[in-house]
């Protein structure tokens, strides 16, 4: 059961971290249009 | 708008060099510009604009909106200048409409996007976390380690109860000072008291802890109203822009000539000068001898009308043909028609009320709810205070009216989204409840079931060639509606126009000019039950035409579909009977009910005394009847009454709207009966266990995501059909 000591802060940091990635990206701009980039990279 | 002196743009862009526009359309200090793009369709289209700055140089970036018809670009003004941006995009097609940067705003949103999506990112991820902490509990975590995981719940909790939930205090608070029941208030009542409760019996070694369903059904419940933002998302409405972007700039006489100045900036006494299709940016008075003018924006009425020098022309009018001067009287912010484009531009910028009607029955549930929540709790604590207000916050959590809260209006919002992609403006979801309850659908004749543009009764085919290239010379520039049923007529003929020599278009009366020593007429004859007009050559008259409007063309499958589905079908006539009777005989359609020669007082009384009536007409002078009716659908006409009037505004010309707003309004009913009767269900045996003191934390923390999971796979499931 030790090994949970440091499993769970990991998770913790872990899943922070990819919430950190995602609030970056949103502000960031780049969730604000989900239609045209398909487009782009359809036509291109 | 279907009609048609539909908005031509003028495709003189110069005014944007100007530095006033300039200040009112860029951002950046002058070098960002956005457009709304008109005729932008699909991924050939972006690829298209987004190539412009391969091509066109001191373009730095050009980017699109695909779904919002938006071009944001960033020019270099040493390089380039607004208008041959501008003038590009309209030589690829389009028509660009620059907007100003807080149209632009309001119209994307962004920032509450953003913020909306990253609380509901961490209200995800944080619900998440806790639910797992939780299932260690339920799966025999015991001791120390049972400790140590409610402590972490209780940490990841506290950024629930003060940031995720803000909204919900903010929203309980104000419908607390509006003295109103709303959905925002349990949720508030839950995430404080429940993060109360399950503190103390933390600190007190109990197990009852609420945080993970305290967690996951707030983070369900924003997940539903951020999907909800997403589906009634703002839109621009192009025929506004175009009108209200046109406005915004006049020709003025100054001190060097003509040239563009924004309407703020007209005074009364300014002289200004219009040309074809432009509309009047104030109310002003005629110098030019005679001019006509199209009131289609402010009357509904197609038919342009003659205005004589002195006269008085109301600001919103369009000039049909040639060029007018004036002298502005009275700026547009002060004309009726300045102030109905304000009001249907915020219109067209609002979100759809969407709520009301969910409201009101979330509101009668949770009267229920709290009602019975505080009389168990006065109750019960006389036997034990402590089961009575775990009891009593479990129903209170249990029996959050989800359905309601998201359901309806996930259903509404679906129901309006597929209301537009099927060309029908709807003002608010009741049109839907509306729409179900109607039996008899009241047509009115002229603009609905026939069209309001004329249409050449006589075969082309009788008129010799070089006549009709005589007719094509006379009436090629005319924006009359003789002219249009007349190129449309020959149009198919491979018709050459002459030039004519002193080609003159008299208002009103026709148009003249003459080749070699022949010179032609063609002038309105006495109107005859049609409309009608005499070619003359050297005064003797060559030829007769007559007009007639033609019907609509899909108002006999609508009529058909209509009295299948059980409606009773009734017309509304300023005829005489033998006018409605040919066209019940043209349509071969028996209607269940004539009115004939009816004003559109005696049209607001017939339809007023018919109780669940729907008014099917033009967005005037049927304005007092669909005011009166249950549901009000516009075909045409002035922006003004089809805002004030109806509840329905068909875009696309054709009457299938109608059977397309029935079967949607079904649609969303059908849903949400399914998700009011599975939330009653839900409800009373849900409430029941918790008040009996069955609900644990584990059963709640598994029957709200499973119900409120429910609700929203068959709202989704029914949306997308």
């Amino acid at each position: 059961m030790n090994i949970l000591v440091i499993m769970i802060p990991l998770s913790l940091v872990l899943g922070f971290l990819f919430l950190g990635a995602f609030i970056w990206s949103v502000q960031d701009g780049q969730l604000d249009d989900t239609e045209t980039p398909p487009h782009r990279a359809i036509e291109d | 708008m279907p009609n048609s002196y539909a908005p031509q743009l003028p495709t003189d862009y110069s005014y944007l060099d100007r530095d006033e526009f300039r200040a009112k359309y860029t951002e950046r200090s002058g070098t960002q510009i956005r457009f709304f793009v008109g005729g932008m369709r699909c991924g050939k289209c972006v690829r298209t604009l987004e190539q412009i700055p391969l091509r066109l140089k001191g373009v730095r970036r050009l980017r699109v909106e695909l779904s919002r018809s938006l071009a944001e670009a960033e020019i270099d003004p040493a390089e380039i200048s607004f208008s041959d941006l501008a003038n590009e995009i309209a030589r690829l097609g389009f028509q660009p409409i620059p907007i100003t940067p807080e149209q632009g705003a309001d119209a994307l949103g962004r920032q509450t996007d953003r913020r909306e999506l990253i609380r509901l990112a961490i209200a995800g991820a944080l619900a998440g976390n806790i639910m797992t902490f939780s299932f260690a509990a339920y799966f025999g975590a015991e001791g120390e380690w049972l400790t140590a995981f409610q402590w972490l719940s209780f940490v990841l909790y506290l950024p629930v109860l003060t940031y995720v939930a803000w909204p919900f205090y903010v929203g309980a608070w104000n419908s607390l000072k509006n003295k109103q029941l709303s959905i925002d208030l349990p949720m508030a009542i839950a995430s404080v008291s429940g993060f109360v409760f399950s503190t103390v019996q933390l600190l007190r070694g109990r197990d009852d802890i609420y945080f993970d369903s305290l967690s996951g059904f707030l983070f369900l419940i924003l997940a539903a109203r951020w999907l909800q933002r997403r589906m009634q998302r703002r839109f621009l409405r192009p025929e506004l822009l175009t009108e209200s972007s046109q406005l915004g700039r006049a020709r003025v006489l100054g001190e060097n000539g003509w040239d563009w100045a924004p309407t703020e900036s007209l005074k009364p006494g300014s002289e200004i000068f219009v040309t074809m299709g432009e509309s009047l940016p104030a109310d002003s008075e005629l110098v030019t001898e005679s001019a006509l003018f199209s009131l289609a924006w402010l009357s509904g009425e197609n038919s342009p009308r003659i205005f004589r020098a002195g006269a008085m022309v109301p600001a919103g009018a369009r000039l049909v043909a040639g060029s007018a001067r004036l002298i502005a009287k009275k700026p547009l912010a002060e004309t009726g028609f300045g102030r109905i484009l304000q009001q249907a531009q915020q219109f067209s910028l609002s979100e759809n009320r969407v709520i009301s009607l969910a409201d009101k029955w979330a509101q009668w549930l949770l009267g229920i709810v709290f009602t019975t929540a505080l009389i168990f709790l006065a109750l019960y604590s006389m036997v034990s205070v402590e089961e009575a207000i775990r009891r009593s916050l479990a129903l209170i959590i249990l029996a959050c009216p989800c359905a309601m809260a998201f359901g309806t209006p996930l259903a509404l919002a679906a129901a309006l989204r597929k209301a537009r992609q099927a060309g029908l403006i709807v003002q608010d979801a009741n049109v839907f409840e509306n729409t179900r309850r109607v039996e008899t659908v009241f047509f009115d004749k002229t603009g609905t079931l026939t069209d309001t543009e004329l249409t050449l009764r006589e075969d082309p085919k009788i008129i010799p060639e070089d006549y009709k290239s005589i007719i094509l010379g006379l009436e090629n520039e005319s924006l009359h509606p003789i002219a249009f049923a007349l190129r449309k007529a020959l149009a198919d003929e491979n018709v050459i126009p002459i030039p004519l020599r002193n080609r003159k278009e008299i208002p009103g009366r026709g148009v003249e000019g003459s080749i070699g020593k022949r010179f032609f007429e063609l002038k309105s004859g006495p109107a005859n039950g049609y409309s009608h007009c005499v070619l003359f050559e050297n005064g003797t008259p060559v030829f007769h035409f007559t007009f007639a409007a033609e019907i609509n063309r899909d108002a006999r499958e609508v009529l058909v579909d209509l009295r299948r589905r059980g409606y009773r079908v009734a017309l509304l006539s300023g005829d005489k009977q033998a006018v409605a009777d040919q066209l019940s005989k043209d349509l071969d359609f028996e209607f269940d009910e004539v009115h004939c020669e009816v004003t559109p007082e005696m049209k607001a009384e017939i339809v007023g005394r018919t109780p669940k009536a729907m008014m099917v007409g033009d967005g005037v002078n049927d304005s007092l009847a669909m005011m009166r009716a249950t549901v009000g659908v516009a075909v045409r006409g002035g922006v003004e009454a089809a805002l004030k009037s109806s509840g329905v505004y068909l875009c696309e010309s054709g009457l299938k709207g109608i059977t397309r707003l029935i079967e949607i309004s079904e649609g969303a009913a059908s849903s949400i009966k399914t998700n009011l009767m599975v939330s009653v269900i839900y409800n009373s045996v849900g409430g029941a266990l918790a008040l009996l003191g069955y609900i644990n934390p584990l059963v709640a923390a598994l029957l709200m995501p499973a119900s409120s999971g429910f609700i929203l796979l068959s709202t989704w499931w029914r949306g997308i059909r």
